[in-house]
């Protein structure tokens, strides 16, 4: 339980800080930013909150290991569900509105770049601790021949 | 249970003479945790008792509170705890993979990223052992990364 609450809390805070630079910007691009600035920030420290509490989606298993392909389905339903938060909560803020779908296509859009980039850099250096690794295990192997 | 001490003659190697009335599980511990430190692994079949060298083992698995010796092509069961085997084979080329898998080293044919900083070492065998995490770094450790 003490894991879960401080990976929540650490993605909350991290997640806080990334809508908090990215929405505004959004929001410049697509309409003009609203005056209703304290409730925009509710709004915001809520939405982070939900999107971290998605963290329990992706977290390891402490009773047992997951296959890369339950990871990957792990993701995608991650991915899913802080879409349904943004654009859910959006909605109801008044950052995007139904009928105007492009904007949501955008932020999907974003989202899944952000995605994939931070899958993309992190396997890449997985890739190279992994191939380091499998060149001292073959010298072990030649050693022991 | 009395422990006597002796000192043997110069002729005399160390032994260790067990007498009991009935061997029962804790004596069974006792003497399989006295053979692991022989480096031998004491295996059972159904009504069998093998002895395995660690050479032999491909990796140790603990599953309902019951551990698993796996070999290149069958399994036996161990009457030791998961941790009493971990500290058995501390210097060894055994690793704890994830917190119910114990693996050897040598039986690793290739390594391979599995997301989230986890990787899933491919046995000689042919299975997919995943190593959790927060225990790559001790596998690094053991090739001396």
């Amino acid at each position: 339980m003490k894991r879960v609450i401080k990976n929540i809390g650490f993605r909350y805070v991290i997640v806080l800080a990334a809508i908090c630079s990215i929405l505004p910007m959004v929001s410049l691009i697509l309409k003009e930013w609203k005056d209703e600035t304290s409730l925009q920030l509710w709004y915001l420290t809520l939405m982070a909150l939900f999107c971290a509490l998605g963290e329990v989606i992706i977290m390891e298993s402490e009773t047992r290991s997951r296959s890369k392909k339950e990871t990957l389905i792990r993701f995608l339903c991650h991915y899913i569900y802080i879409n349904t938060v943004v654009i859910f909560l959006g909605i109801r803020v008044g950052w995007f509105s139904l009928v105007n779908y492009i904007e949501i296509v955008v932020l999907a859009i974003m989202i899944a770049v952000i995605y994939l980039i931070n899958i993309l850099i992190s396997y890449y250096k997985d890739k190279n601790l992994a191939d380091k690794m499998n060149r001292i295990l073959s010298s072990m192997e030649e050693e022991k021949e | 249970m009395k422990i006597i001490i002796e000192e043997p003659t110069e002729q005399e190697e160390d032994k260790v003479i067990i007498r009991c009335r009935e061997l029962d599980e804790n004596l069974l511990r006792l003497i399989q945790g006295l053979k692991m430190n022989q480096d031998t692994i004491i295996a059972h079949d159904k009504n069998m008792t093998y002895m395995l060298e660690p050479e032999e083992v491909f990796y140790f698995e603990s599953v309902d509170n019951r551990v698993y010796i796996y070999c290149k092509n069958k399994v036996f069961e161990s009457k030791q705890k998961l941790y009493e085997i971990e500290s058995c084979f501390e210097n060894s080329m055994f690793f704890r993979a994830s917190k119910s898998v114990i693996l050897n080293i040598k039986k690793i044919k290739c390594l391979t990223p599995a997301f989230s900083g986890r990787f899933e070492a491919v046995l000689k065998n042919g299975e997919k052992i995943i190593i959790s995490r927060q225990y790559v770094g001790e596998l690094k450790g053991k090739l001396g990364i």
